[in-house]
Protein backbone atom coordinates (compact mmCIF):
# COMPACT_ATOMS: atom_id res chain seq x y z
CA UNK A 1 0.00 0.00 0.00
CA UNK A 2 0.78 3.58 -1.08
CA UNK A 3 -1.14 5.65 1.49
CA UNK A 4 0.43 5.21 4.77
CA UNK A 5 -2.94 5.20 6.71
CA UNK A 6 -6.35 4.20 5.28
CA UNK A 7 -9.45 5.83 5.54
CA UNK A 8 -10.58 2.38 6.78
CA UNK A 9 -8.55 2.66 9.62
CA UNK A 10 -9.60 5.95 10.65
CA UNK A 11 -13.43 5.35 10.15
CA UNK A 12 -13.96 4.40 14.17
CA UNK A 13 -12.71 7.65 15.52
CA UNK A 14 -15.62 9.88 13.75
CA UNK A 15 -18.73 7.29 14.16
CA UNK A 16 -21.48 8.09 16.67
CA UNK A 17 -21.36 4.87 18.82
CA UNK A 18 -24.89 3.68 17.40
CA UNK A 19 -22.87 3.45 13.95
CA UNK A 20 -19.87 2.28 15.38
CA UNK A 21 -18.16 -1.61 15.38
CA UNK A 22 -20.20 -2.84 18.72
CA UNK A 23 -19.18 -6.48 17.55
CA UNK A 24 -17.50 -6.96 21.37
CA UNK A 25 -20.51 -5.24 22.77
CA UNK A 26 -23.74 -6.13 21.72
CA UNK A 27 -22.91 -7.76 18.14
CA UNK A 28 -24.83 -5.05 16.54
CA UNK A 29 -21.92 -4.42 13.11
CA UNK A 30 -24.32 -3.43 10.24
CA UNK A 31 -24.23 0.05 10.09
CA UNK A 32 -20.42 0.12 10.64
CA UNK A 33 -20.21 -2.82 7.46
CA UNK A 34 -22.06 -0.16 5.24
CA UNK A 35 -19.68 2.62 6.12
CA UNK A 36 -16.91 0.43 5.93
CA UNK A 37 -17.78 -0.65 2.45
CA UNK A 38 -17.98 2.46 0.98
CA UNK A 39 -15.02 3.72 2.66
CA UNK A 40 -13.00 0.98 1.06
CA UNK A 41 -13.92 2.10 -2.17
CA UNK A 42 -12.53 5.83 -1.40
CA UNK A 43 -9.61 4.28 -0.30
CA UNK A 44 -9.22 2.74 -3.61
CA UNK A 45 -9.00 6.26 -5.06
CA UNK A 46 -7.11 7.54 -2.45
CA UNK A 47 -4.37 4.88 -3.70
CA UNK A 48 -4.25 5.52 -6.81
CA UNK A 49 -3.26 8.72 -6.40
CA UNK A 50 -0.86 8.38 -4.21
CA UNK A 51 0.59 5.89 -6.61
CA UNK A 52 0.32 8.43 -9.33
CA UNK A 53 2.24 10.87 -7.18
CA UNK A 54 4.75 8.76 -6.06
CA UNK A 55 5.61 7.10 -9.49
CA UNK A 56 7.62 10.10 -10.51
CA UNK A 57 9.64 9.30 -7.47
CA UNK A 58 12.36 6.57 -8.69
CA UNK A 59 12.91 4.47 -5.70
CA UNK A 60 9.42 5.10 -3.85
CA UNK A 61 7.10 4.78 -6.75
CA UNK A 62 6.67 2.00 -8.78
CA UNK A 63 9.41 0.48 -10.74
CA UNK A 64 7.27 0.36 -14.25
CA UNK A 65 7.83 4.39 -14.23
CA UNK A 66 11.56 3.90 -14.56
CA UNK A 67 11.83 3.78 -18.34
CA UNK A 68 10.45 6.80 -18.90
CA UNK A 69 11.59 9.16 -16.25
CA UNK A 70 14.89 7.69 -17.28
CA UNK A 71 13.85 8.85 -20.95
CA UNK A 72 12.90 12.62 -19.80
CA UNK A 73 16.12 12.60 -17.83
CA UNK A 74 18.63 11.41 -20.61
CA UNK A 75 19.58 8.50 -18.32
CA UNK A 76 20.41 5.26 -19.85
CA UNK A 77 19.50 2.11 -17.23
CA UNK A 78 22.56 0.35 -17.27
CA UNK A 79 22.95 -3.69 -18.83
CA UNK A 80 22.60 -4.97 -15.20
CA UNK A 81 21.09 -2.76 -13.10
CA UNK A 82 18.41 -3.73 -10.78
CA UNK A 83 15.76 -1.55 -10.36
CA UNK A 84 16.84 0.00 -7.19
CA UNK A 85 20.35 0.94 -8.92
CA UNK A 86 18.70 2.04 -12.00
CA UNK A 87 16.61 4.22 -9.29
CA UNK A 88 19.20 5.65 -7.35
CA UNK A 89 20.85 6.51 -11.25
CA UNK A 90 17.84 8.36 -12.32
CA UNK A 91 18.25 10.54 -8.74
CA UNK A 92 21.93 11.62 -9.35
CA UNK A 93 20.52 13.02 -12.58
CA UNK A 94 21.44 16.71 -11.80
CA UNK A 95 24.43 15.80 -10.43
CA UNK A 96 25.45 13.79 -13.86
CA UNK A 97 24.79 16.39 -16.18
CA UNK A 98 26.41 18.91 -14.21
CA UNK A 99 29.81 17.10 -15.40
CA UNK A 100 28.50 16.15 -19.05
CA UNK A 101 31.03 17.06 -21.59
CA UNK A 102 34.12 15.60 -19.49
CA UNK A 103 35.57 12.99 -20.26
CA UNK A 104 35.43 11.66 -16.68
CA UNK A 105 31.78 11.58 -17.15
CA UNK A 106 32.00 9.82 -20.26
CA UNK A 107 33.88 7.32 -18.68
CA UNK A 108 31.80 6.40 -15.58
CA UNK A 109 28.52 6.45 -17.78
CA UNK A 110 30.41 3.47 -20.10
CA UNK A 111 31.71 1.88 -17.04
CA UNK A 112 28.14 2.22 -15.74
CA UNK A 113 26.27 0.95 -18.45
CA UNK A 114 28.35 -2.35 -19.39
CA UNK A 115 27.33 -5.36 -17.83
CA UNK A 116 30.54 -6.32 -16.50
CA UNK A 117 31.71 -2.66 -15.45
CA UNK A 118 35.02 -2.82 -17.06
CA UNK A 119 37.78 -0.62 -16.39
CA UNK A 120 37.29 2.39 -19.16
CA UNK A 121 39.86 4.68 -20.03
CA UNK A 122 39.53 8.03 -22.11
CA UNK A 123 42.70 9.65 -23.73
CA UNK A 124 42.53 12.91 -25.89
CA UNK A 125 44.94 14.36 -28.37
CA UNK A 126 46.60 16.35 -25.92
CA UNK A 127 47.60 13.10 -24.05
CA UNK A 128 45.25 13.92 -20.71
CA UNK A 129 44.12 10.81 -19.20
CA UNK A 130 40.62 9.41 -17.23
CA UNK A 131 40.46 6.15 -15.98
CA UNK A 132 37.73 5.22 -14.47
CA UNK A 133 38.57 1.65 -12.80
CA UNK A 134 36.13 -1.54 -12.21
CA UNK A 135 35.51 -1.06 -8.63
CA UNK A 136 34.49 2.79 -9.66
CA UNK A 137 37.54 4.39 -8.57
CA UNK A 138 38.48 7.46 -10.64
CA UNK A 139 42.43 7.66 -11.86
CA UNK A 140 44.09 10.91 -13.81
CA UNK A 141 47.33 10.70 -16.08
CA UNK A 142 49.19 13.01 -18.39
CA UNK A 143 51.19 10.74 -21.23
CA UNK A 144 51.54 11.51 -24.84
CA UNK A 145 49.38 9.54 -26.70
CA UNK A 146 50.61 9.18 -30.56
CA UNK A 147 48.08 7.14 -32.42
CA UNK A 148 48.59 8.60 -36.06
CA UNK A 149 51.64 10.80 -36.23
CA UNK A 150 53.33 8.96 -38.85
CA UNK A 151 50.10 7.41 -40.51
CA UNK A 152 48.07 10.44 -40.94
CA UNK A 153 49.91 13.56 -40.22
CA UNK A 154 47.07 15.71 -41.52
CA UNK A 155 45.20 15.13 -38.11
CA UNK A 156 48.21 16.89 -36.02
CA UNK A 157 45.77 19.65 -35.78
CA UNK A 158 42.54 17.52 -34.88
CA UNK A 159 42.86 18.36 -31.00
CA UNK A 160 39.33 17.53 -29.94
CA UNK A 161 39.56 14.02 -30.99
CA UNK A 162 40.20 11.21 -28.32
CA UNK A 163 39.93 7.30 -27.38
CA UNK A 164 38.08 5.43 -25.21
CA UNK A 165 39.58 1.60 -24.64
CA UNK A 166 37.24 -0.55 -22.51
CA UNK A 167 38.95 -3.54 -20.68
CA UNK A 168 38.13 -6.07 -20.24
CA UNK A 169 35.56 -6.36 -23.23
CA UNK A 170 33.42 -8.36 -22.22
CA UNK A 171 32.26 -9.74 -25.39
CA UNK A 172 33.75 -12.66 -27.22
CA UNK A 173 35.46 -12.44 -30.34
CA UNK A 174 33.76 -13.74 -33.00
CA UNK A 175 35.30 -17.00 -34.37
CA UNK A 176 35.92 -18.82 -37.32
CA UNK A 177 36.34 -17.42 -41.20
CA UNK A 178 35.44 -14.68 -43.15
CA UNK A 179 34.06 -17.79 -45.03
CA UNK A 180 31.95 -18.82 -42.08
CA UNK A 181 29.76 -15.79 -42.33
CA UNK A 182 26.10 -16.24 -43.25
CA UNK A 183 23.89 -13.24 -43.16
CA UNK A 184 23.43 -11.03 -40.69
CA UNK A 185 23.05 -12.48 -36.99
CA UNK A 186 22.86 -9.32 -35.42
CA UNK A 187 26.27 -9.06 -33.57
CA UNK A 188 29.37 -6.92 -34.43
CA UNK A 189 31.83 -8.07 -37.35
CA UNK A 190 34.25 -8.79 -35.03
CA UNK A 191 32.86 -8.87 -31.57
CA UNK A 192 30.35 -10.72 -30.78
CA UNK A 193 28.36 -7.26 -29.53
CA UNK A 194 24.86 -7.36 -30.20
CA UNK A 195 23.45 -4.36 -32.75
CA UNK A 196 21.70 -3.06 -29.61
CA UNK A 197 24.14 -2.59 -26.86
CA UNK A 198 26.87 -0.88 -30.04
CA UNK A 199 23.98 1.34 -30.43
CA UNK A 200 23.31 2.12 -26.91
CA UNK A 201 27.36 3.13 -26.52
CA UNK A 202 27.07 5.25 -29.48
CA UNK A 203 24.13 6.80 -27.80
CA UNK A 204 26.15 7.65 -24.52
CA UNK A 205 29.38 8.64 -26.79
CA UNK A 206 27.22 11.33 -28.60
CA UNK A 207 24.72 12.32 -25.74
CA UNK A 208 27.85 12.70 -22.83
CA UNK A 209 30.52 13.69 -24.46
CA UNK A 210 31.32 17.54 -25.07
CA UNK A 211 30.12 18.91 -28.52
CA UNK A 212 32.87 19.86 -29.85
CA UNK A 213 35.06 16.48 -29.36
CA UNK A 214 35.04 13.54 -31.41
CA UNK A 215 35.60 10.22 -30.71
CA UNK A 216 38.13 8.29 -33.36
CA UNK A 217 37.90 4.95 -31.99
CA UNK A 218 36.46 2.86 -29.24
CA UNK A 219 38.88 0.05 -28.55
CA UNK A 220 37.41 -3.38 -26.89
CA UNK A 221 40.81 -5.17 -25.56
CA UNK A 222 40.93 -8.48 -23.81
CA UNK A 223 44.87 -7.25 -22.61
CA UNK A 224 44.64 -5.41 -19.51
CA UNK A 225 48.33 -4.09 -19.88
CA UNK A 226 48.33 -2.31 -22.81
CA UNK A 227 47.61 1.59 -23.55
CA UNK A 228 48.74 2.15 -20.03
CA UNK A 229 49.75 5.71 -19.75
CA UNK A 230 53.08 4.93 -17.86
CA UNK A 231 54.43 2.32 -19.89
CA UNK A 232 55.69 4.03 -23.35
CA UNK A 233 55.72 0.21 -24.94
CA UNK A 234 52.11 -0.60 -24.53
CA UNK A 235 50.72 2.95 -26.58
CA UNK A 236 50.68 3.20 -30.42
CA UNK A 237 53.62 4.10 -32.38
CA UNK A 238 52.14 6.75 -34.32
CA UNK A 239 51.14 4.41 -37.20
CA UNK A 240 47.54 3.50 -36.00
CA UNK A 241 45.41 5.78 -38.12
CA UNK A 242 44.15 3.90 -40.70
CA UNK A 243 43.72 -0.14 -41.28
CA UNK A 244 46.34 -0.04 -43.30
CA UNK A 245 49.21 2.03 -44.93
CA UNK A 246 51.03 2.71 -47.94
CA UNK A 247 54.66 2.05 -47.65
CA UNK A 248 56.88 2.22 -50.85
CA UNK A 249 53.32 1.76 -52.61
CA UNK A 250 51.85 -0.90 -51.43
CA UNK A 251 48.72 -1.24 -48.96
CA UNK A 252 49.91 -2.93 -45.97
CA UNK A 253 48.41 -3.73 -42.51
CA UNK A 254 49.07 -0.92 -39.96
CA UNK A 255 50.33 -1.44 -36.78
CA UNK A 256 46.71 -1.77 -35.11
CA UNK A 257 46.46 -4.53 -32.97
CA UNK A 258 44.02 -6.73 -34.23
CA UNK A 259 45.51 -9.45 -32.21
CA UNK A 260 43.58 -8.33 -28.83
CA UNK A 261 41.62 -5.29 -29.26
CA UNK A 262 38.84 -4.58 -31.52
CA UNK A 263 37.51 -1.50 -32.49
CA UNK A 264 34.33 0.58 -32.77
CA UNK A 265 35.18 3.47 -34.99
CA UNK A 266 31.26 5.78 -34.60
CA UNK A 267 31.66 8.46 -36.82
CA UNK B 1 30.13 0.58 -36.85
CA UNK B 2 31.48 2.60 -39.29
CA UNK B 3 33.98 5.50 -40.65
CA UNK B 4 34.03 7.88 -42.60
CA UNK B 5 36.93 8.24 -45.15
CA UNK B 6 38.12 10.38 -47.11
CA UNK B 7 41.09 8.94 -49.21
CA UNK B 8 44.97 10.66 -49.55
CA UNK B 9 45.10 11.69 -53.12
CA UNK B 10 48.83 11.87 -52.66
CA UNK B 11 48.87 8.10 -52.81
CA UNK B 12 48.01 5.50 -55.25
CA UNK B 13 48.99 2.21 -54.01
CA UNK B 14 50.43 -0.46 -56.46
CA UNK B 15 49.03 -3.10 -54.72
CA UNK B 16 46.95 -4.11 -51.81
CA UNK B 17 45.45 -7.39 -49.95
CA UNK B 18 42.05 -8.35 -50.49
CA UNK B 19 40.59 -10.64 -47.95
CA UNK B 20 39.20 -14.36 -48.50
CA UNK B 21 37.44 -16.86 -46.83
CA UNK B 22 40.10 -18.25 -44.75
CA UNK B 23 40.61 -14.63 -43.39
CA UNK B 24 39.18 -13.88 -40.07
CA UNK B 25 36.51 -12.00 -39.14
CA UNK B 26 37.62 -8.32 -38.21
CA UNK B 27 37.63 -5.09 -40.23
CA UNK B 28 41.25 -5.68 -40.65
CA UNK B 29 40.92 -8.42 -43.11
CA UNK B 30 38.53 -6.05 -45.00
CA UNK B 31 39.48 -2.58 -44.84
CA UNK B 32 42.84 -2.52 -46.06
CA UNK B 33 41.61 -3.16 -49.86
CA UNK B 34 38.54 -0.47 -49.30
CA UNK B 35 41.22 2.29 -48.18
CA UNK B 36 43.36 1.41 -50.87
CA UNK B 37 40.57 1.76 -53.55
CA UNK B 38 39.93 5.17 -51.37
CA UNK B 39 43.67 6.53 -52.30
CA UNK B 40 43.43 5.67 -55.59
CA UNK B 41 40.08 7.23 -56.32
CA UNK B 42 40.87 10.20 -54.39
CA UNK B 43 44.72 10.45 -56.35
CA UNK B 44 42.66 10.27 -59.67
CA UNK B 45 40.08 12.59 -58.57
CA UNK B 46 42.95 15.13 -57.91
CA UNK B 47 44.84 14.18 -61.18
CA UNK B 48 42.04 15.13 -63.30
CA UNK B 49 41.95 18.64 -62.06
CA UNK B 50 38.87 19.53 -63.93
CA UNK B 51 35.19 17.86 -64.00
CA UNK B 52 32.61 18.44 -66.40
CA UNK B 53 29.68 20.39 -64.54
CA UNK B 54 27.51 21.06 -67.32
CA UNK B 55 27.34 21.25 -71.72
CA UNK B 56 25.08 22.15 -73.98
CA UNK B 57 24.75 20.62 -77.34
CA UNK B 58 23.40 22.31 -80.67
CA UNK B 59 23.18 21.63 -84.46
CA UNK B 60 22.47 24.28 -87.02
CA UNK B 61 22.33 24.85 -90.93
CA UNK B 62 24.43 27.81 -92.28
CA UNK B 63 23.37 28.64 -95.46
CA UNK B 64 25.48 28.70 -98.56
CA UNK B 65 26.88 32.63 -99.29
CA UNK B 66 27.57 33.69 -102.46
CA UNK B 67 30.88 36.44 -101.99
CA UNK B 68 29.89 39.15 -104.61
CA UNK B 69 31.75 41.35 -103.63
CA UNK B 70 34.62 42.00 -102.30
CA UNK B 71 34.96 41.80 -98.04
CA UNK B 72 33.23 40.02 -96.03
CA UNK B 73 30.14 37.99 -95.41
CA UNK B 74 28.69 37.10 -92.23
CA UNK B 75 26.22 33.51 -91.62
CA UNK B 76 25.38 33.75 -87.81
CA UNK B 77 23.53 31.59 -85.70
CA UNK B 78 22.54 31.18 -82.81
CA UNK B 79 22.82 28.51 -79.49
CA UNK B 80 20.36 27.77 -76.87
CA UNK B 81 22.70 27.87 -73.57
CA UNK B 82 19.89 28.88 -71.33
CA UNK B 83 20.68 27.71 -67.87
CA UNK B 84 23.74 26.90 -68.05
CA UNK B 85 25.80 28.77 -65.42
CA UNK B 86 29.75 29.25 -64.94
CA UNK B 87 31.52 30.31 -61.92
CA UNK B 88 34.57 32.37 -61.80
CA UNK B 89 37.73 29.52 -63.21
CA UNK B 90 35.36 27.99 -64.98
CA UNK B 91 36.72 26.54 -68.34
CA UNK B 92 34.51 26.95 -70.98
CA UNK B 93 35.21 24.86 -73.83
CA UNK B 94 33.46 25.25 -77.27
CA UNK B 95 33.48 22.81 -79.83
CA UNK B 96 32.09 23.36 -83.50
CA UNK B 97 32.18 20.50 -86.61
CA UNK B 98 31.25 21.30 -89.83
CA UNK B 99 32.73 21.14 -93.62
CA UNK B 100 33.72 24.29 -95.96
CA UNK B 101 33.31 24.80 -99.49
CA UNK B 102 35.48 27.86 -101.36
CA UNK B 103 35.50 28.45 -105.12
CA UNK B 104 37.57 31.87 -105.62
CA UNK B 105 36.15 33.61 -109.04
CA UNK B 106 39.86 34.33 -110.75
CA UNK B 107 43.31 35.41 -109.27
CA UNK B 108 45.29 34.28 -106.50
CA UNK B 109 43.19 33.19 -103.21
CA UNK B 110 45.30 35.01 -101.04
CA UNK B 111 42.45 36.92 -99.09
CA UNK B 112 39.61 34.00 -98.55
CA UNK B 113 39.65 32.61 -94.78
CA UNK B 114 37.14 31.84 -92.53
CA UNK B 115 36.02 32.75 -89.08
CA UNK B 116 34.06 31.24 -86.08
CA UNK B 117 33.82 33.18 -82.96
CA UNK B 118 31.33 33.44 -80.03
CA UNK B 119 30.37 35.86 -77.70
CA UNK B 120 30.32 35.07 -73.66
CA UNK B 121 29.31 37.61 -71.30
CA UNK B 122 32.13 39.25 -69.49
CA UNK B 123 34.97 37.46 -71.52
CA UNK B 124 36.39 38.70 -74.85
CA UNK B 125 35.27 36.58 -77.74
CA UNK B 126 37.00 33.41 -78.89
CA UNK B 127 37.97 33.37 -82.71
CA UNK B 128 39.24 31.02 -84.44
CA UNK B 129 40.91 31.70 -87.59
CA UNK B 130 40.66 29.32 -91.18
CA UNK B 131 43.64 30.39 -92.95
CA UNK B 132 43.73 30.24 -97.35
CA UNK B 133 45.55 26.62 -98.12
CA UNK B 134 44.90 27.56 -101.63
CA UNK B 135 43.40 26.06 -104.82
CA UNK B 136 40.65 27.32 -106.88
CA UNK B 137 37.79 24.92 -105.61
CA UNK B 138 38.14 22.68 -102.45
CA UNK B 139 36.41 21.47 -99.57
CA UNK B 140 37.51 20.81 -96.29
CA UNK B 141 36.37 19.01 -92.96
CA UNK B 142 36.35 21.50 -90.80
CA UNK B 143 36.59 21.14 -86.72
CA UNK B 144 38.03 23.65 -83.86
CA UNK B 145 37.67 23.93 -80.39
CA UNK B 146 38.89 26.57 -78.26
CA UNK B 147 38.26 27.59 -74.77
CA UNK B 148 38.89 30.48 -71.97
CA UNK B 149 38.71 30.95 -68.50
CA UNK B 150 35.57 32.31 -66.94
CA UNK B 151 36.32 35.33 -65.06
CA UNK B 152 32.95 36.46 -63.94
CA UNK B 153 30.50 34.33 -62.69
CA UNK B 154 27.08 33.47 -64.02
CA UNK B 155 24.70 32.69 -66.47
CA UNK B 156 26.23 31.99 -69.73
CA UNK B 157 24.23 34.64 -72.67
CA UNK B 158 21.00 32.64 -73.37
CA UNK B 159 21.93 32.70 -77.61
CA UNK B 160 25.79 32.14 -77.84
CA UNK B 161 26.63 33.71 -81.28
CA UNK B 162 28.23 31.34 -83.97
CA UNK B 163 29.25 33.74 -86.22
CA UNK B 164 31.18 32.69 -89.52
CA UNK B 165 32.97 35.34 -91.75
CA UNK B 166 34.06 35.12 -95.62
CA UNK B 167 36.68 37.21 -96.35
CA UNK B 168 36.74 36.74 -99.86
CA UNK B 169 37.10 38.81 -103.21
CA UNK B 170 34.26 39.66 -105.37
CA UNK B 171 33.05 36.81 -107.52
CA UNK B 172 34.06 34.40 -104.63
CA UNK B 173 31.95 31.34 -103.43
CA UNK B 174 31.85 29.87 -100.30
CA UNK B 175 29.70 27.94 -98.01
CA UNK B 176 29.33 25.94 -94.11
CA UNK B 177 27.58 22.75 -94.63
CA UNK B 178 25.02 21.97 -91.22
CA UNK B 179 27.20 21.86 -87.92
CA UNK B 180 27.32 20.28 -84.70
CA UNK B 181 28.56 22.02 -81.55
CA UNK B 182 29.03 21.67 -77.87
CA UNK B 183 29.68 23.80 -75.10
CA UNK B 184 31.33 22.15 -71.28
CA UNK B 185 31.59 24.00 -68.64
CA UNK B 186 34.84 22.44 -66.27
CA UNK B 187 35.04 23.36 -62.93
CA UNK B 188 38.19 23.13 -61.20
CA UNK B 189 38.04 19.89 -58.18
Amino acid sequence: MTAARQLRDQLRDFLPWWLSDRHYSNGKTVAFRYLWTMVAVLDTYVEVAASGLQAAWPGRGTPTALPYIGRTRGILRGLADTDDEYAAKLRMWLEKWARAGSQEQLAIELHEYLANHPRVRIVNRAGHWVTVNEDGSIETAQATFDWDSISNPERAGFWSEMWIIIYPQGYANRSGTLGDLTGDDGYGLGLMIPQQHTDAVKTLLSTWKSEHSKVRAVIWTSDGAIFDPTSTTSLPDGQWGMWSMNVGGHQVLSHRNTATCRYLEPQ
Amino acid sequence: MSSTYAGNPALFPIDFPIPDDTDPPKAAAINPALEALGDRTANLNAAFGYGLVDYQTANGLLLGVDLVTGGTEQAIVPMPASGISAAVGDIVELSITTAVSFRYAAGTPTRESLQVYFNVPGAAFVQFEWPPVGGNLYQSPLSMTGSFIVATAGPLHPNIVFTLVFRSNPGDEAKADPFQSILKIWRPR
